[in-house]
C-alpha cells in the first residue's frame, strides 16, 4: 500500500463487500485527547481523582446491574456537556469518513455510551440500527478500551445478516435455529484502542456478557449525509450538521435569502403592519 | 429589570400519538405548557399569560406576539410542521418579530441572526430530502438501485 489514497480505498474496498471495516486512526492522539476527557468525566461522576483511573478497571469503582446503568447515564450527561464526540471522532478518521459520506455530514448529537463491566447482566440484544434508521447511516464504534472476545461486541457482515433476516422470514417460529444460525455466523470483533469499528446500520449486531476480567468503555455514534434519505428518526432531535461543502453552502444561502424575501413581500404579514 | 416573558407555543396531537418510546401517550396542552414553563424559569423568565396552539400536521397559523415578550418556546418543530415539511415562511416570520426562538424537544434555539441562518439551514436541506423522498419519482429511482431496502421499510 503506497499513499494514504490506496489505504482509503482498500477500506472501502471492504466496507462495501462486507458492510463493515475496523480502521487505524491517521490522528490516534484526537483519541488519546478524548479517552481522556471521557475519565475525566468519570472521575467526577464517581468523585475520584482522574490520575487514579485505569479504564479497563472501571468495575473496581462501579457494581454490574443499575449503579453501572446510573454510571453510564452520568457519563452521557457529562460528556455530553463537555465535549462534541461526533466531531472528535470524524477529525480522528475523517479520512475514510470524508470518502464514505460526502462533504456535507450529519453527526449524531449526542453519542451512545456502553459501561459494560465484567458480568454486567446488560448486554445488547441482536438489533440492527435500519430501519428504523435509516439505510444511508454508518456506525462508528469506538472502544475506549481495548477490545476482545466477550469484552467487544459481535456482528454479522452483509451476507450473513441477509442469511439470518432470510431465515427468520421462512419460519419466524424456528427461535432454536434462528439464534443456531447467529451464533455460527457472529463474528467478535477485536478492536484495539486507537482504532473505530465502521459498520452499515442494516448489518445485525449485539453484544453478550463480558466474561473477561476488565470493563468494556466504548461509545457509538452516527453518521449519515446530510442529503441522503431519511429514516424514521427526527433528524432534528437526533442529527446536527457537522459539514458542508462550500458548493452547499451557497445553495442553502441562496436558498434562505430567497425565503426571506417571500416572506418580507407577503401581503397581510405581522411584521408589515 | 424586567423579567424576561415567553409565549409558548402548544402542539395539540389531533391522535394520542406515542411520540417516543417511554412515553404513554401524546403530551397533553396542559403538560407541554408546564415542560415550557420550566424552560422558561431556567432561562430567568416566565411564561406570557397568553399561548398559540398549533395542531399537528396543519398549516401554523400567523403568530401574532404580544407587547414586551423576549421570545417564543415552540413545544417541537412540529409545531412548524405542514405535512411532513417544516414551514420555515412562518417561523421566520415569528423570528422577524421577536429574535428568540426555541424548541423544547429538540433542545433547538437561535438567539442571533447567525444561529438562526444555521437554524434555517438544516431546516431547509431536510425539507429538500423530504420533498425529494416523497416524490414517485424519486422512490421509483430508489426502488430500483436498492430494492430490498424498499422492500423492508413499507
Amino acid at each position: 500500500m503506497n499513499t494514504a489514497a490506496d489505504r482509503t480505498a482498500a477500506i472501502l474496498e471492504g466496507f462495501a463487500e462486507r458492510g463493515f471495516a475496523i480502521v487505524d486512526a491517521l490522528k490516534p492522539e484526537l483519541l488519546i485527547e478524548l479517552r481522556g476527557q471521557f475519565l475525566q468525566a468519570a472521575a467526577e461522576c464517581l468523585g475520584v481523582d482522574a490520575a487514579d483511573l485505569d479504564a479497563d478497571s472501571l468495575h473496581d469503582l462501579v457494581e454490574p446491574g443499575e449503579p453501572a446503568a446510573r454510571f453510564r447515564q452520568s457519563l452521557t450527561n457529562t460528556i455530553a456537556s463537555h465535549c462534541d464526540v461526533g466531531a472528535a471522532i470524524y477529525a480522528a478518521f475523517d479520512d475514510v469518513l470524508g470518502a464514505l459520506l460526502g462533504p456535507d455530514v450529519l453527526s449524531q448529537r449526542v453519542p451512545n455510551i456502553v459501561f459494560q463491566p465484567p458480568r454486567d447482566p446488560h448486554p445488547t440484544e441482536l438489533h440492527r440500527d435500519a430501519p428504523a434508521n435509516s439505510a444511508y447511516e454508518v456506525v462508528a464504534w469506538l472502544p475506549l478500551t481495548d477490545c476482545f472476545g466477550t469484552k467487544s461486541m459481535y456482528l454479522l457482515d452483509r451476507a450473513a445478516s441477509t442469511e439470518v433476516m432470510t431465515f427468520y422470514r421462512a419460519d419466524p417460529n424456528d427461535r432454536e435455529g434462528f439464534e443456531s444460525l447467529l451464533r455460527e455466523r457472529a463474528e467478535f470483533m477485536e478492536v484495539g484502542f486507537g482504532q473505530v469499528l465502521l459498520f452499515w446500520s442494516g448489518l445485525f449486531h449485539g453484544s453478550v456478557i463480558n466474561d473477561e476480567s476488565q470493563t468494556r468503555l466504548s461509545l457509538n455514534t452516527r453518521y449519515k449525509s446530510l442529503f441522503a434519505p431519511l429514516g424514521l428518526k427526527d433528524p432534528f432531535r437526533y442529527f446536527t450538521v457537522l459539514r458542508m461543502s462550500a458548493l452547499t453552502r451557497l445553495g442553502l444561502d441562496f436558498q434562505r435569502t430567497e425565503t426571506f424575501a417571500a416572506v418580507d413581500a407577503a401581503p397581510g404579514r405581522h411584521h408589515d403592519q | 429589570m424586567m423579567t424576561d416573558r415567553y409565549l409558548p407555543v402548544l402542539l395539540d396531537y389531533h391522535q394520542p400519538v406515542n411520540p417516543e418510546p417511554g412515553v404513554a401517550h401524546a403530551p397533553s396542552l396542559a403538560e407541554q405548557r408546564r415542560a415550557i414553563g420550566r424552560l422558561a424559569t431556567g432561562l430567568g423568565g416566565e411564561l406570557t399569560d397568553e399561548a398559540i396552539i398549533v395542531t399537528s400536521g396543519a398549516q401554523p397559523p400567523a403568530v401574532e406576539i404580544p407587547a414586551n415578550t423576549s421570545g417564543v418556546i415552540m413545544f417541537s418543530v412540529q409545531a412548524l410542521g405542514h405535512g411532513p415539511m417544516v414551514d420555515i415562511a412562518t417561523l421566520v416570520e415569528i423570528w422577524r418579530q421577536v429574535g428568540s426562538v426555541r424548541f423544547l424537544v429538540e433542545n433547538l434555539a437561535a438567539r442571533d441572526e447567525a444561529g438562526f441562518e444555521r437554524l434555517v439551514d438544516m431546516f431547509l436541506a431536510i425539507n429538500t430530502v423530504v420533498d425529494r423522498d416523497r416524490s414517485p419519482t424519486w422512490r421509483e429511482v430508489v426502488h430500483t438501485l436498492s430494492p430490498a431496502i424498499d422492500d423492508e421499510r413499507s
